[in-house]
């Protein structure tokens, strides 16, 4: 079947196929097939005909055709598919259109900006600026829309300018233009429309960035019917400290149900607009806000904002919060706890420290769990039997919270801690979180003790005693580690690597033989401890995995180097492994450290990211052969990406040593 | 695989690839009479894998990446791990009554016992003989260490619970399993004391560098394991475990186990009830 019927056969697969047997070369009817094809009904004939015009629109006789079509068509798709030509024509296209564009109606000057703008042809930009004032309202609209993706000084100057017109919609357009480039506006240019509810969120934006203090009670009104006023007042309040006074006046000034209300919305919210009314309760510095913040510091995510603002309430905050307490429970008195225990000060008193046992004692999970917590950071030696029955606890964030508090209460009292832990089984989660304890409270006298747990059948027990047996101290470790490393459970084993990687060269030999049999990721570890504590044979051993599985050979070549072994010794293996991912991350290790022969023979590797990698390295050398190797493989290379390197690198040593 | 399924054959051929590959790797050894054992148990992993034959099933071990990971879900089908808390009895009475005062005596300069049950199965003998030291009163306060080890990972999940049925206590008296155990649903655990001097751990005996991961060790049970082995790995296995012992450590094998013709480098010691061998305290200067 010749082209012409099969551009017109019912299947469009058919159609699009004879779209891509038409040429290049193309003809005159080529061409008119082609943009006949543009009003397609099938989405992928037209995206087919798209890609092939742009092709064509380097001869001026298929460019003009397309801008007549641009002002003729009348069908929506073909008239986005020229657009689509012509954005992507390149800077020709946009030239002749901007001939053609004085003499062009109404609806053809419109879309031709869409083209400009689309384009993003910065030679339009005058053109368009211009087109501010075209008598056709729909051409001035489209024009203010897209001078919004310019972001040079002209544009949004011309955009300013547009705020006093008497044309609503030509303001809205600007506006939300000004406000995609994040434009500062003065004060007295909006003034005047301030009020206006027409213009809503984009207005109250634009306001915001005028940093101007007058701009806080006008925006502040606003919050209880736009998202983005809170935004805007972020903004605002960011301007300046007297626009961040005007804002806390304005906000102070609001009813407070109003704000509460936001606030606890916004927990739905985009991050972005949560922060912002999150963060105009707290500038409101009014105390009928507290109940508010105590819900909110149920979030998490929230505490760094609630924390840095609220430390700048100072002392009444604590006052007013110390005071809630007593008429809290569950998870606000939680809350509470948890705010005030990062709020007060180090020093705290006996009287604050009582609080905190108090509620310890509470049968309430989440208020002991909260209490906990507060003692991690004012806890003393009163409260570590108290913390020592809760690390028994079913409830695995209080018993994890607990051991946290221990921890941390037995870096000032390690005496008191150990003690009051004799009495907790090395058995289940509180196990597990007695063994963190005993990293900084445990000696060599609890070694037995985690032996003997060692047999648990709860990898999870076993893991958390391996990796606290390191910082015991004494000798036997070692080999209660190196029995670890033949346990069942990977992770026992991987801990078992890491605590066998702290305990320097006295370890080194339970990690060689550990090697033996071993795979993948636990291989790596044992490899990356090798190179930690060192061993005689060690750089011997290292060499032999630079051609194992990827994760082996980079951990070798990292240990290599950790011990010092010269760089020399080490390239030739690991610059001809098979996976490429480990020659260009030991390219990238091993920086300046290669020579240009090194580097040179990877310019004929098969991949050409390892051939991109190794001319960077190259053109970074100073020897005077590397010009020699970059220009010959300038000659064989058939990769564009490699070509333009290698252009670049010759380049750029030209000019070097021109200079 | 259900009943009805048609069976996958097992040819002489195949049998052999998979039994050599099995006999390289863990020393294991299955004579030709037990090619319809092979074929009945690992057809279960046949149907697991949904593989159509044994020659696909040999490839998937020898070539895919979760080979290796299949051969021990082999081994762990094949191994018989049938076994009961105090087996061979007069072995155990004279390790109570002779080997351990005699180490007590030895190595009190140290305080420090270690055991290994290679082969341990699912645990009852590394518990074994964690009772019989406990109850012979000579090492309180030492560090006692029983290691157990095999090569299956399930019988060491099982040997960690520590939990087992009357089947495992067809030779415990009634006075040991009150004082050792505790009764846990249908079975009996064993107690927190006994439990916390055994460690477990997965190793083939013919990894003979993974096994230096022990350290030394002054007696070692290696009872009914060494039969599985053709000569070649007895060998290697032998000499593993005389590597591991102490000078004047003991080695104890099962009762249709010894080492003529695999090893000279042991001493027999005559015991009232038993045989054991002990690796000389003096190595000849030959």
């Amino acid at each position: 079947m010749d082209i012409e019927k099969r551009l017109e056969a019912p299947s469009p697969e058919v159609r699009r196929r004879a779209l891509l047997d038409l040429g290049p070369p193309w003809n005159t009817s080529s061409a008119d097939h082609v943009l006949h094809a543009l009003s397609d009904e099938d989405w992928r004939v037209r995206k087919e005909a798209v890609g092939i015009a742009r092709q064509m629109a380097g001869d001026d006789r298929v460019l003009l055709r397309l801008i007549d079509l641009l002002v003729q068509e009348e069908d929506i798709g073909a008239r986005n598919a020229v657009v689509e030509v012509l954005v992507g024509a390149g800077p020709h296209a946009v030239e002749v259109l901007m001939e053609r564009f004085p003499s062009l109606r109404p609806g053809g000057r419109k879309i031709a900006i869409e083209v400009f703008g689309g384009a993003g042809a910065e030679a339009a930009l005058d053109l368009l600026v211009n087109a501010l004032h075209d008598p056709d309202h729909a051409v001035r609209i489209c024009a203010a829309e897209w001078l919004g993706e310019f972001s040079e000084e002209r544009s949004i100057l011309a955009l300013r300018g547009c705020l006093d017109s008497a044309d609503k919609m030509l303001v809205l357009a600007a506006l939300q233009s000004l406000d995609r480039q994040s434009a500062a506006v003065p004060w007295y240019e909006v003034e005047s429309i301030a009020h206006q509810a027409l213009f809503g969120g984009d207005l109250l934006m634009v306001l915001g960035r005028s940093g101007d203090p007058r701009a806080a009670p006008v925006i502040a009104q606003k919050l209880g019917d736009e998202l983005a006023a809170a935004r805007a007042l972020e903004i605002l309040h960011g301007a300046s400290s007297a626009a961040a006074a005007a804002v806390q006046e304005a906000l102070g000034k609001l009813e407070p149900s109003l704000l509460s209300r936001l606030a606890m919305e916004a927990i739905d919210f985009e991050p972005k607009d949560r922060h912002a009314a999150v963060a105009c309760v707290l500038w409101s510095r009014s105390e009928t806000q507290i109940d508010t913040i105590i819900e909110l510091a149920q979030r998490e995510s929230l505490y760094p904002l609630l924390l840095s603002e609220l430390g700048q309430w100072g002392k009444p905050v604590l006052d007013v919060l110390s005071e809630k307490l007593s008429t809290l429970s569950g998870r606000p008195l939680a809350s509470a706890l948890g705010l005030l225990a990062r709020l007060w000060p180090a020093d705290i008193g006996d009287e604050e420290r009582h609080v905190l046992a108090f509620h310890l004692a509470s049968c309430d999970a989440v208020v002991a769990t909260a209490a906990a917590g507060a003692l991690s950071r004012f806890g003393d030696s009163k409260v570590v039997d108290r913390l020592a029955l809760l690390l028994r606890s079913d409830n695995e964030r209080l018993s994890k919270t607990a051991g946290h508090a221990l921890k941390d209460i037995g870096r000032k009292y390690p005496k008191e801690v150990h003690e009051a832990l004799a009495a907790v089984e090395l058995e289940g989660r509180a196990g597990v979180a007695l063994c963190q304890v005993l990293e900084v409270v445990g000696g060599p006298q609890d070694a037995p003790r985690l032996t003997a747990a060692l047999s648990s059948p709860s990898p999870e027990l076993r893991r958390a005693v391996v990796a606290t047996l390191p910082s015991l101290g004494g000798a036997e470790s070692i080999s209660i580690l190196a029995l670890a490393m033949t346990d069942e459970d990977l992770g026992v084993r991987m801990a078992a690597a890491a605590s066998l990687s702290k305990l320097g060269p006295a370890a080194a030999e339970t990690l060689v033989s550990a090697l033996h049999g071993t795979t993948g990721p636990l291989k790596a570890a044992l490899v990356r401890g090798l190179g930690k504590v060192g061993h005689a044979d060690a750089p011997r051993i290292l060499k032999s995995l630079l051609r194992d599985s990827t994760e082996v050979a980079l951990a070798a070549l990292e240990a290599a180097l950790a011990l010092g072994v010269r760089f020399e010794e080490v390239a030739d293996q690991i610059l001809s492994h098979g996976d490429p991912e480990v020659i260009k991350q030991s390219l990238a290790a091993l920086g300046d450290s290669l020579s240009g022969s090194q580097l040179g023979r990877l310019l004929s590797h098969a991949n050409w990211d390892v051939r991109l990698a190794a001319v960077d390295g190259l053109g970074r050398l100073p020897d005077k052969d590397v010009e020699k190797l970059l220009s010959e493989r300038l000659d064989l290379e058939r990769d564009d990406l490699v070509i333009a390197a290698l252009n670049k690198a010759l380049e750029t040593r030209r000019g070097r040593r021109e200079s | 695989m259900r009943i009805g399924d048609p069976v996958v054959q097992l040819s002489v051929e195949r049998f052999r690839l998979l039994r050599d590959m099995i006999n390289e790797r863990y020393g294991i050894f299955f004579g030709d009479d037990t090619r319809y054992l092979v074929q009945s148990r690992l057809g279960e992993r046949l149907a697991h894998l949904s593989l159509p034959t044994f020659e696909d099933y040999y490839y998937y071990i020898r070539y895919s990446a979760d080979g290796q990971t299949e051969l021990e879900e082999a081994i762990d089908v094949l191994t018989t791990n049938e076994t009961y808390f105090f087996r061979e009895e007069y072995q155990l009475h004279s390790f109570s009554r002779q080997i351990l005062p005699e180490l007590a005596r030895n190595l009190r300069g140290r305080r420090k016992l270690m055991i290994w049950s290679a082969g341990c199965s699912s645990g009852e003998e590394a518990y074994t003989i964690a009772v019989l030291v406990r109850d012979s009163g000579l090492f309180a306060d030492w560090d006692v260490r029983i290691f157990g080890s095999d090569v299956s990972r399930r019988v060491l999940a099982k040997a960690r619970r520590g939990v087992y049925r009357a089947s495992s206590f067809r030779a415990t008296s009634e006075a040991q399993l009150t004082r050792h155990f505790t009764k846990a649903g249908e079975g009996f655990a064993i107690n927190d004391d006994i439990r916390s001097l055994c460690h477990f751990g997965h190793l083939n005996l013919l990894d003979e560098d993974r096994i230096a991961l022990l350290g030394k060790v002054d007696v070692v049970f290696c009872r009914n394991v060494l039969i599985y082995f053709d000569k070649k790995s007895k060998l290697r296995t032998i000499s593993s475990l005389y590597e591991r012992l102490n000078p004047g450590g003991f080695l104890l094998l099962g009762h249709t186990e010894s080492l003529l013709n695999l090893s000279t480098a042991f001493e027999l010691v005559h015991l009232s009830d038993d045989l054991v061998y002990r690796k000389p305290e003096v190595l000849d200067a030959q």
